[in-house]
């Protein structure tokens, strides 16, 4: 068994509660590289990440998972497909108040499409007292033909992080996992 | 309906303890419906009857008023009548059949407008039944055993409503109904409790009626040689763990009954209950392509490190 590190990928617009899943979870706080919002995403809120945030977690023998949080902007989607490579799998975090969350899923499945079919794919639902119904994203999925949980979560519960992560896990211990000699 | 007349209820064939707890009832929803009780002997007078058709004389008297008299029936089986009440006597379910009959009493007229009646083809049955059916073809307000809650079902919508956790109506989703306990609502109405409390869709309730109705066994429609697989994660409600377990494997391979049991750990009980509640839901597919060996698709240690991320997560 080797121990080399492997990564996890949480993606979501901004706003749906990467940073605050991450630090849940992660060994320390996330190193996070927020900045004072100045452009359209200052109106939701004051700061956000502009490159990405960055935990860890470490296993028993030592061995690490890095946990990255993709920018939320879209202007930084280069950057998602980087970070996808040889990852574990993808938790999609959606904010079910926003403008269109149908249309995040849709967009964050389509580019990660390879990952979550190889590995494992979850989505959490924030907000969700607001928006679309939870049914609407599973009908999404289905008419996708796309696998994958979706759960209400509220990120800033670790219960709730814990328990994406357990369906997350679910779906990957049957999965055909990446070469963890790659995985770095 | 506290201001009508008071409702005349005649009893027949009920036993002294259910006499005590239909009194203490009573008592309680006093200022919901007002109701006089008579014994068997003076029924003469009474807008409706209740009766114990358990007994043998209470059956006999049933026999006797079900042709020409308002009866409610009350027995531990399932009995095909409009107005059945289930033993032990519960207190939401008598609210619903008095307050349902007070308003028939008072106003007859709505009895006959078939716009608003429940369908007789749904007493009697289990929910899950009624909702794979399609039965229940308007919307309606069915009775929990929590005073302050009820399950609203708008089928147009493909929407329910009720407060409580689906888990915590077990017991009620895997009774079978009395029409009694069913209300028809209108849109307006089911549209201004969805104000109060969150609509779910349908397909939630109906796996979670479903999953409360399994007893454990597979069903006998399920060839547990045969391999098969999930075509979506089921709209669960919480987290269930070993739920999750069941669910992961089957999205992501094609197994029979057995390899479930196998490759999760779960116990036959609980992956039954599982694998009956997708079936029941349409979210079951029967694999009929070649598959691959499900003992040796872990590439690099999978099981491992998952057993170690959860480990470290303590899950």
């Amino acid at each position: 068994m080797s121990n080399a590190p492997l990564k996890l990928l949480f993606a979501g617009p901004t706003g749906a509660g990467k940073t605050t899943a991450i630090a849940a979870i992660s060994d320390f706080p996330p190193v996070s590289t927020d900045v004072a919002a100045t452009d359209e995403v200052s109106a939701m809120k004051e700061a956000t990440t502009v490159a990405m945030d960055y935990g860890e977690i470490t296993l028993a023998q030592g061995q690490k998972v890095f946990l990255y949080g993709t920018p939320g902007q879209a202007r930084f989607d280069f950057m998602w497909k980087i970070l996808a490579t040889n990852s574990l799998g993808l938790i999609i975090l959606l904010d079910n108040s926003s403008q269109d969350p149908l249309a995040d899923l849709e967009t964050y499945v389509d580019h990660f499409r390879e990952l979550i079919d190889r590995a494992a794919g979850v989505v959490g639902v924030t907000r969700a007292e607001r928006g679309p119904l939870l049914g609407a994203y599973f009908a999404l999925l289905q008419r996708k033909g796309c696998l994958m949980p979706v759960l209400e979560v509220d990120a800033r519960k670790k219960q709730d992080v814990l328990c994406l992560l357990d369906a997350f896990l679910s779906v990957l211990e049957h999965a055909e996992l990446p070469d963890e000699r790659q995985a770095s | 309906m506290g201001k009508s007349a008071p409702l005349q209820l005649a009893t027949h064939g009920l036993s002294g303890k259910d006499l005590a707890v239909l009194r203490s009832l009573l008592a309680l929803y006093s200022d919901r419906v007002r109701c006089e009780l008579y014994s068997q002997s003076d029924s003469s007078r009474a807008d409706l009857h209740l009766i114990d058709v358990d007994d043998p004389l209470g059956r006999a008297r049933w026999e006797a008023l079900r042709e020409q008299s308002k009866c409610i029936v009350l027995s531990r089986d399932a009995v095909e009548t409009p107005l059945l009440l289930h033993k032990p006597l519960r207190g939401p379910a008598l609210l619903a059949v008095l307050s349902q009959s007070a308003l028939d009493c008072a106003q007859p007229s709505l009895e006959t407008t078939q716009s608003m009646r429940v369908p007789l083809a749904s007493h009697g049955r289990l929910l899950i039944d009624l909702l794979e059916a399609k039965v229940i073809d308007r919307p309606v307000c069915i009775v929990t055993p929590d005073p302050d809650d009820s399950l609203w079902i708008e089928p147009e919508l493909g929407q329910y409503l009720v407060s409580a956790f689906l888990a915590h109506l077990r017991d009620f989703l895997r009774t079978p109904l009395s029409s009694g306990l069913m209300q028809p609502v209108s849109r307006e109405q089911f549209r201004q409790q969805a104000q109060r409390v969150r609509p779910q869709t349908l397909m939630r309730l109906r796996w979670s009626s479903a999953l409360a109705c399994s007893d454990g066994r597979l069903f006998a429609g399920i060839d547990r040689a045969m391999p098969f697989r999930l075509t979506a994660w089921p709209d669960m409600e919480g987290h269930t763990p070993s739920f999750f377990r069941v669910a992961g494997l089957l999205l992501k391979r094609a197994v029979n009954f057995d390899e479930i049991v196998d490759l999760t750990g779960v116990d036959e009980a609980t992956a039954a209950n599982f694998v009956n509640a997708c079936h029941r839901c349409g979210l079951i597919a029967q694999e009929i392509m070649p598959r691959r060996s499900v003992t040796s698709g872990f590439a690099f240690g999978g099981r491992d490190l998952v057993a170690r991320l959860r480990q470290r997560l303590g899950l």
